[in-house]
């Protein structure tokens, strides 16, 4: 008994050896080996470069942030009505899925006092980027369409005849009449597809890490340790889906022809076409008001916040002060202020809403899924938006903040803080620029709540994984071998 | 004979599984595209719609020539089913203004950016990858498989010449893509018709089947492709794989290679970046502005002086700063001077912005081009792209279109511009009475007479409320250029002419080794 077990394995070992060293020798997988590489060092070539450029933008931008919040003269009145930019940081994980993100708006602009738009220039215009509206939209060569597009590609025309290529030459008779079971062969003949497939995956992360290195002085491996580790197992999960596929569709074919068909076909559906299906019913089905509405709405709304304004506020115009109304004053703008702030907010989550749902229909395809996972992992796309967006939100309460705090240590200070000029009053002593708070940004790594996030993305990969496997085994162990 | 072949291989071919496959999976996503274009398209209509009777109410009760403004609205295309070409919102309002030059700004209008994510479909890329891979997969067993199944030796046992039989074989294939393109096509328009609720004209048709002839004649070169590597391989299966390589990188790959090259290897500016360099023509007038103000700071912040005895209306016009005066009273000869030097200063802006308008051309847009011509001339290798270049040209969706427009409406703009000069006014606050002078009697030298003039005219001179609207029907006319669809074939050629040529050199090969074809 013993000694048919080590046979057994034995024999599972050599399977996949001789599989293995099938597929590294044929023609479809050199070609397509050589293709990818290609593609792999002229995107890094290619990023690099871009990143140099965008690392330059986000320098300029810094010093732009820099330059308004030197208020060395004028003090915290100046700091109160200035306008911070806040940008995006370039990061290297990018190359791993860049999110569209040069589609995306990359700055916002805080204003402490929030006197109009709450405070928050929701920054929607793309004008800011270096982006050219004569050419159509396209794709970047990142690795998620390397990997989702080009090596889901080669899974398939690596594994179409896995069975039925055997079939049609008759070895299949002669391995199964081996002593070994029918779902050893079948995984005999998935690890052998799969691991050549893995072969690109990490040499070409390498090659990219070195080309990176050398171009920009980092590199991603070794800074984002966890998040290239889990975007390789996305990877090997995404295209064990399409491996599986293959190999079911080659036992339930008779011709390795018609498999092939019928496989590319899915294929094209899954990877190339339902992916942009997403956006479209999220247009169709998910309405947003469109932004002139919101815009009259918003003008609308501070012109009627000013109508109810205190009284305190007209005897000012007709030149009578005093210190409570000074208060009603800024209490009244202050609770505007939420308000406005609030309408923003929910702006914001309106046109994130849409794009969710976009997100959410894209996800049925295992591509969408995949891309998700991975741009969540990266800290790049919607998600990083979205992060972006409620830091720079953040960022306003903290300088609003610590302008109230500062202002009240000094006394010489009339305290009144109320976004008009002429009515604002507070401290215009000099003050130390290291002690004003500065723009923090998400944080790089990944967190618990990003794995989180990544979560139904990874199960459905797995599920999916899992469902293709059965259907395999199932097919093949019913498959009549004559 | 070669009819007799080519009629078998279609009807053989017509009830293929993969023909029925791509056929419902392009038939789902052409509703989908057109249910969701026909949507988008009916509500951009009456945008539009709304948008240009507004527009036209623009100029109705303008009462000096300084209020004169205009809009200009490009249309929505109906036919970006087809192709939705470069991405720019349509409806698309652009103000007309002789103190502005007309361009395109990317913040006009864009509804939700975040959107900007997705891709989203149309029939082109549908076309251009399933149905190009449908050629491949109905082509690649043309010579192989019959070798396979033993049956070419019978074929070429026949009469038939093998030119013959390869002419039959390829015309079956391409009948039975044509017909599938044709009715995928067809559902596409009656669809959009349905669901944004209008009827196509005849330039439209004629438009959507020059469209279809496109899309056979490229998916004619795949059809090629595979039977040529059918031709040069033995076994059937090598044929498919080395056709899916082929169909891989010049259906999927390669376009978007052309973009991503074309926009990562030359560089743009960002408008931030060349804003200093964009506003120094009108700075220098605005200085001239401000000098002009010092020189007449006595009277003009005299509290008695102008402010008292001018009675001045604010006009919403959007055009600088037309605060209208009905003009001079007693003669003041000052004040006078003051608003005739504003009058040249205001047009001095007028050449400020046209000349704002090159430097933004050579800083701004011609970068921009450049990487459009390196995209085009990587295009120029790549069948897919030049496809969709002249699917987006016949769905007037294409930069060529819009940049027709844009080119139009600073026509108009210059022609609106001379009008006004032509007219003898220009906006500034000197209008009402000017307006109402012949050109000759804006002059500065001439003011003995003018003011005799306004001296005879004093009484007569209405306030500006009271005017009775301009007489606008010399003013020039915005008129849209349709391109004739003789225009649409001329711009056309050179993308077919290149088709053409990638289809003949495949067939040339293809035919070279059939003759060479050893059928052991």
């Amino acid at each position: 008994m013993i000694f048919v077990e080590q046979r057994e394995s034995g024999m599972f070992r050599s399977l996949v050896w001789k599989e293995i060293l099938d597929h590294l020798l044929s023609f479809r997988f050199v070609a397509g080996l050589l293709f990818v590489f290609a593609l792999f060092i002229a995107s890094s070539l290619i990023f690099s470069k871009k990143y140099a450029g965008q690392y330059a933008d986000y320098r300029q931008q810094q010093q732009a942030q820099e330059a308004a919040l030197d208020v060395s003269k004028g003090g915290l009145q100046r700091l109160y009505r200035a306008r911070v930019p806040t940008m995006k940081e370039p990061r290297l994980t990018l190359f791993f899925a860049s999110g569209n993100e040069s589609r995306f708006p990359q700055s916002l602009t805080v204003v402490p006092s929030a006197s109009s738009r709450g405070g928050l220039y929701a920054g929607m215009n793309i004008a800011a980027q270096r982006s050219n509206y004569k050419l159509d939209s396209y794709h970047d060569f990142d690795i998620v369409f390397i990997v989702g597009v080009v090596l889901s590609f080669l899974a398939i025309v690596l594994s179409y005849d896995g069975i039925s290529g055997e079939r049609a030459r008759g070895t299949l008779k002669q391995q199964l009449s081996n002593p070994i079971f029918r779902i050893q062969v079948v995984l005999a003949k998935y690890a052998a597809i799969l691991i050549p497939l893995l072969i690109p995956v990490v040499l070409g992360s390498l090659v990219c890490v070195i080309v990176i290195l050398l171009q920009t002085g980092q590199n991603i491996l070794f800074l984002y340790p966890l998040q290239s580790l889990l975007n390789t197992v996305l990877s090997a999960l995404f295209l064990s889906i399409f491996v599986w596929l293959g190999l079911w569709m080659s036992a339930a074919t008779s011709r390795s022809v018609t498999s092939l068909s019928l496989l590319l076909l899915v294929w094209t559906f899954i990877v190339i076409l339902s992916p942009s299906l997403g956006g479209m019913v999220a247009q169709r089905f998910h309405h947003v008001s469109g932004q002139a509405d919101y815009d009259r709405k918003f003008q609308q709304f501070v012109n009627e916040a000013l109508r109810k304004a205190p009284a305190a506020y007209s005897d000012y115009y007709a030149g009578k002060q005093s210190e409570q109304g000074w208060k009603d004053i800024e209490q009244f703008f202050e609770t505007q202020n939420t308000v406005m702030e609030g309408m923003v907010v929910s702006r914001f989550n309106e046109l994130l809403g849409q794009a969710e749902t976009a997100d959410r229909f894209n996800f049925f395809s295992p591509y969408g899924a995949f891309r998700q996972s991975v741009e969540r992992l990266s800290n790049t796309g919607l998600s990083y938006h979205k992060k972006f967006f409620d830091a720079s939100l953040r960022y306003r309460h903290t300088l609003a903040s610590f302008i109230k705090e500062t202002d009240l240590r000094d006394q010489e200070s009339s305290h009144r803080l109320i976004p008009f000029p002429g009515m604002l009053s507070i401290s215009t002593k000099p003050l130390d620029p290291n002690q004003i708070p500065r723009f923090a940004l998400p944080s790089r790594q990944v967190s618990m709540m990003d794995l989180q996030n990544a979560l139904p993305g990874i199960l459905y990969l797995v599920f999916a994984n899992i469902v293709a496997f059965f259907l395999t085994i199932g097919t093949f162990s019913r498959a009549d071998v004559r | 004979m070669i009819w007799t072949i080519a009629k078998k291989e279609f009807l053989e071919k017509i009830f293929d599984f993969r023909v029925t496959i791509s056929f419902v999976i392009a038939i789902i996503l052409a509703t989908v595209v057109s249910v969701v274009v026909g949507d988008e398209y009916a509500t951009q209509k009456a945008k539009y719609d709304a948008m240009v009777a507004e527009a036209q109410g623009i100029g109705k009760e303008i009462k000096v020539y300084s209020q004169f403004r205009s809009e200009v609205v490009l249309p929505p295309s109906p036919l970006c089913v087809f192709s939705k070409g470069i991405d720019l919102p349509t409806p698309l309002a652009v103000p007309i203004s002789p103190q502005r030059v007309p361009k395109y700004d990317v913040s006009l209008a864009v509804e939700n950016p975040l959107m900007k994510v997705f891709d989203s479909l149309d029939l082109v890329t549908v076309f251009r990858i399933l149905f190009a891979l449908l050629a491949i997969l109905l082509t690649f067993d043309t010579i192989s498989g019959e070798k396979e199944l033993g049956t070419l030796r019978l074929l070429l046992s026949s009469q038939v010449s093998r030119r013959q039989m390869l002419v039959g074989k390829a015309a079956g294939s391409i009948m039975v893509l044509a017909a599938v393109a044709t009715v995928t096509t067809a559902f596409g328009l009656l669809t959009v018709q349905a669901f944004a609720n209008l009827l196509f004209s005849f330039h439209q048709f004629v438009q959507a089947s020059l469209f279809l002839v496109t899309t056979i004649l490229y998916l004619t070169i795949f059809a090629m492709i595979g039977t040529f590597t059918s031709v040069i391989c033995q076994r059937s299966s090598t044929s498919l794989v080395l056709a899916l390589f082929a169909w891989f990188f010049i259906a999927v790959v390669q376009p978007e290679i052309n973009t991503f090259l074309a926009s990562e290897l030359s560089p743009v500016s960002k408008l931030e970046e060349i804003q200093s360099a964009l506003d120094q023509p009108s700075q220098a007038v605005y200085e001239e502005f401000g000098r002009l103000e010092k020189e007449n700071a006595s009277f003009l912040n005299d509290p008695t002086g102008y402010k008292k005895r001018f009675r001045g209306v604010h006009l919403q016009t959007g055009v600088g700063s037309a605060k209208i005066y009905p003009v001079v009273t007693d003669g003041d000869f000052q004040f006078l001077e003051y608003l005739i030097k504003q009058v040249a200063l205001q047009r001095k802006l007028v050449d400020a912005a046209s000349e704002e308008w090159r430097i933004y051309h050579h800083l701004y847009i011609e970068p921009l081009d450049k990487q459009l011509a390196i995209r085009r001339s990587l295009d120029n290798f790549s069948p897919a792209a030049l496809y969709r270049r002249a699917a987006s040209l016949f769905s007037s969706t294409d930069i060529v279109h819009y940049e027709g427009f844009f080119d139009n409406a600073r026509k108009y703009r210059n022609e609106c511009v001379a009008y006004l000069d032509e007219k003898g006014v220009f906006t500034s606050n000197a209008q009402l009475y000017f307006s109402r002078l012949n050109k000759a009697d804006v002059n500065p030298v001439d003011t003995e007479r003018r003011v005799a003039q306004y001296q005879a005219d004093k009484n007569s001179i209405p306030w500006v409320e009271q005017q009775s609207p301009l007489d606008l029907r010399d003013a020039p006319v915005f008129r849209a250029s349709t391109m004739s669809i003789l225009t649409l074939i001329e711009r056309a050629g050179s993308t077919f002419a290149l088709m053409l040529l990638y289809l003949l050199l495949m067939a040339a090969l293809t035919f070279h080794y059939v003759e060479k074809y050893d059928i052991r």
